[in-house]
């Protein structure tokens, strides 16, 4: 934590030049591209960092500098390698320069330097220029200093303007210039310092660009407290909004050009002459997108890229890996990226995108996709016989006839209506033949459902059926309509079903005005002799044999679409009451029609079986298309790997 | 203190509540009389909730769709689209004064809602026969033995092989679907009872509280 501040406050120093807008007259720092007041692009300044060396070429202000940088391990690439050049050759000037500060202090007033004007030190420090009089309060708080011809203010505004200046008199005062040094590591809150100073002296930040330096140097790189680091914002200093673009590939360049050797793994090393030799021919990456990034005076992107060498174990590289870095590296990215690619040189190649896509799309969802629709166009007009059944019904169709015959004729139905459009083409026509063997026999039954586009088909299919056999509603059946609830519901229904549902769904009547329930037989569920389900979803099937059927020991037949009728299939022919047939799909409608028709049921002469019969000729052509499918898709895993033995 | 001890006696309330109507409802499932009545009304309460909550969603549906409408946001004409059949729908089950069973609501019914989903249910057809071809191109044992058994229902429960020339074909499909099928689906079943009742068993006993989530 502290070097971080050391880093911000010595950085802070050096970049508080101002630059004066050229339109207003207003003075913005020098970071600053825009104007705070006008808005006016400022002069652009030179590289900053480059023009505060230049500018401030003061030994003590370097030190300041170098120490920060030191500590940080480097996070400043340019000066920290400035310094380790010049670390050689100044050791010596060091301790001649140590020797010569009290003749400096004694100089002091004749070169005056006053903090409120940092302008004036700009260009005009020489090297061996003693620190400014305020420094110089810090350095020796017992020394006076002296006053220069600028320096107007007061005692209680300096105190004002610097607090930290006046501190506890007594603290530090007269101790020894020894003992400050030893106390600096301990005692954070030094008299004299500002805030964002404390933890370091002068003198300690003089003698760390001589031989002084390395002892403050951590031995371990790695262990540079870079994870304590914390964002930090001087108390006085607007943040400032920056929105230059990073160039990463410069800060790479700069910071390989001032760091010291690195150390390559040696699953990199064959990397290395390839990295160097492209580095000259890949020309600069363009400017990355502008991002603003917020600055105090630090350079965040140098500090980012600079080496932070830490004893991180270096594993093996993933297999492939070092290929594809060097794929990637060999990738002509630079031209590319640098010019603009309008939208239709991003895709050079759509006509051959084209025939891609068209050939993807045939190959094979299209053709398949194309050849069902034109079969089942071809059945529509060609009208195969495929459709028609002469073989005898099956085992579920009769059971499911037997049921309902034996059905006395003076006990009432439910019909349960639980399917949805999805399923209309298979339930319509079991729901249709249902009815009118209801009918047929003049059965009263009611509708109910579980789902809430029940009832709707339930009145569709009682209304187009019921002049033929000359039922009225209310007094022959009654659509009761849609019941929430699920589980709940049934439980609901199985006392007082009228309690329920009051209202009927055709008239929205109470049902106690229709003659069906007037006659006092219909209350509750136990009072229907048979339970028809009509369900498209194993769900409400099972929620109507476990709830309903299993109480109130009433037998249960289903018709189902064709892919339900496995799901059924484990609760039929269980001992007790429960599901007692099923008849699924189209075909088992068509058999059931033609098993009504064999026993005589179809008197009214309603029973129609040619519509039927056409779906019947459509769904059997798509069954042996999707047979046939299936067989090419045998055909061709079979070629595949004959082709790929040869190969 | 005081809110602990409030939402302590919170917590036992409907523990006590849950425990007494789950087994109100589980005792009238068995017998008949003042628990089967119990259970009922509250089947009933429950049909009530239902119902309402079925109207609040209704409503929510609405607000968001015409907000969306508002506000131009990403599809809002299939927003419009939505809110319009819906308020027409009402519209005519309400001036009618026959509810749903009103012709005119009956007929939008039989003539948009039923084909347009009958026809997105018939798309199933094409992506099961692309899904089929596609099976085998993962070259594995269980997509080979799935689209042999695909192939042997499919052929056999088309209406032609009903002829006595493919009874071969029908025999074959009616032990697949008596035995290995029906085991493996009546499994199930039977996991999914013993998994409910646990499940039930853990509701009643207060150890699961899905109702004060």
């Amino acid at each position: 934590m502290n070097n971080y501040f050391i880093i911000h406050n010595s950085y802070f120093i050096i970049s508080i030049m101002d630059v004066t807008c050229l339109n207003c007259g207003t003075t913005n720092r020098n970071t600053s591209r825009f104007c705070a007041k006008c808005g006016e692009e400022l002069p652009r300044p030179q590289d900053n960092t480059q023009q505060s060396e230049d500018s401030l070429n003061l030994p003590w202000l370097q030190g300041v500098h170098e120490r920060a940088v030191k500590q940080t391990g480097g996070l400043n690439p340019n000066v920290l390698a400035e310094a380790e050049a010049r670390m050689a050759a100044q050791a010596q000037a060091k301790k001649q320069e140590t020797l010569q500060t009290p003749q400096a202090e004694d100089a002091a007033p004749e070169t005056p330097a006053s903090p409120a004007t940092p302008l004036q030190t700009r260009g005009t420090g020489a090297p061996d220029e003693p620190p400014p009089d305020w420094v110089v309060g810090i350095l020796e708080p017992g020394a006076k200093p002296q006053a220069s011809p600028e320096q107007s203010y007061e005692p209680e505004e300096l105190d004002h303007i610097m607090p930290w200046l006046s501190g506890p008199p007594e603290a530090g005062i007269e101790a020894p210039q020894g003992a400050q040094e030893t106390q600096h590591t301990e005692d954070n809150g030094k008299p004299g310092l500002p805030p964002w100073l404390s933890g370091m002296t002068v003198q300690e930040t003089l003698q760390s660009s001589g031989t002084g330096a390395e002892r403050d140097v951590p031995d371990d790189p790695a262990n540079l407290g870079m994870g304590e680091l914390q964002p930090f914002v001087p108390p006085d200093a607007p943040e400032q909004v920056v929105t230059e673009p990073i160039d990463i590939r410069q800060a790479s360049k700069r910071k390989r050009a001032g760091s010291t050797p690195e150390t390559v793994p040696d699953w990199l090393k064959p990397l290395a002459p390839r990295i160097g030799k492209d580095e000259q021919e890949v020309p600069p990456l363009p400017p990355l997108p502008t991002e603003p990034s917020t600055r105090f005076g630090l350079e965040p992107t140098g500090s980012l890229l600079a080496p932070i060498e830490r004893n991180v174990p270096i594993r093996p590289p993933r297999p492939g890996s070092v290929e594809t870095l060097a794929a990637l590296l060999h990738a002509p990215t630079g031209e590319v990226l640098q010019r603009p690619v309008s939208a239709l040189e991003q895709t050079p190649s759509q006509g051959a995108l084209r025939r891609v896509g068209l050939r993807g799309w045939l190959l094979p969802d299209g053709l398949i996709y194309l050849v069902i629709l034109a079969l089942l166009v071809a059945v529509l007009l060609i009208r195969p016989p495929f459709g028609e059944q002469n073989a005898p019904a099956a085992g579920d169709v009769i059971d499911f006839y037997n049921v309902i015959e034996l059905v006395p004729a003076d006990r009432p139905v439910l019909v349960v209506y639980d399917w949805d459009a999805t399923r209309s083409a298979e339930m319509s026509a079991l729901a249709d033949a249902v009815t009118r063997h209801l009918m047929a026999r003049h059965l009263h039954f009611m509708t109910v459902s579980t789902v809430p586009q029940g009832p709707g088909f339930a009145q569709a299919v009682t209304d187009a059926a019921k002049d033929d056999y000359g039922y009225q509603y209310g007094i022959n059946y009654l659509v009761l309509g849609y019941l929430p609830g699920n589980e709940a519901a049934l439980s609901s229904l199985f006392n007082d079903f009228s309690s329920a549902l009051p209202l009927d769904y055709v008239n929205g009547h109470r049902l106690q005005t229709y003659s069906l329930v007037q006659s006092g037989k219909l209350t509750s569920l136990r009072d229907f002799a048979l339970i028809i389900t009509l369900a498209s979803d194993e769900t409400t099937l099972r929620n109507w044999i476990e709830q309903v059927s299993a109480r109130t020991g009433t037998q249960v037949i289903a018709a189902v679409p064709q892919a339900l009728e496995p799901l059924a299939r484990p609760y039929k022919n269980v001992p007790g009451a429960g599901l007692k047939a099923v008849v699924s799909g189209q075909a088992g409608a068509l058999r059931y029609i033609q098993q009504m028709t064999q026993r005589g049921q179809d008197a009214t002469g309603h029973f129609k079986t040619s519509k039927l019969a056409d779906r019947l000729n459509a769904q059997s052509v798509a069954q042996i298309l999707v047979a046939l499918v299936i067989l090419a898709a045998f055909v061709n895993m079979g070629m595949r790997r004959i082709l790929r033995r040869e190969a | 203190m005081l809110s602990r001890i409030t939402s302590r006696l919170l917590l036992i309330s409907n523990l006590i509540l849950a425990y007494v109507a789950g087994v109100v409802t589980l005792i009238g499932f068995f017998t008949r009389g003042t628990f089967a009545d119990l259970g009922g009304m509250l089947a009933q309460w429950a049909v009530v909730l239902v119902a309402f909550a079925l109207l609040v969603g209704l409503s929510n549906l609405i607000k968001v769709h015409i907000g969306r409408v508002m506000q131009r946001g990403e599809g809002w004409p299939y927003s419009l689209v939505l809110v319009g059949s819906a308020l027409i729908v009402l519209a005519f089950g309400l001036i009618g004064g026959r509810g749903p069973g009103d012709p005119y609501v009956a007929w939008m019914f039989q003539w948009i809602y039923q084909p347009l989903g009958a026809a997105i249910f018939s798309l199933l057809a094409f992506f099961l026969t692309t899904a089929f071809f596609r099976a085998l191109r993962m070259h594995s044992a269980e997509a080979i033995v799935l689209l042999i058994v695909a192939l042997i229902v499919v052929i056999a429960q088309a209406p032609f092989s009903a002829a006595p020339e493919l009874n071969i074909g029908v025999q074959i499909k009616d032990w697949l679907m008596d035995y290995p099928v029906l085991a493996g689906i009546r499994a199930i079943i039977l996991g999914v009872a013993f998994g409910t009742i646990g499940i039930s068993l853990r509701v009643l006993s207060g150890f699961d509280r899905p109702y004060m989530e």
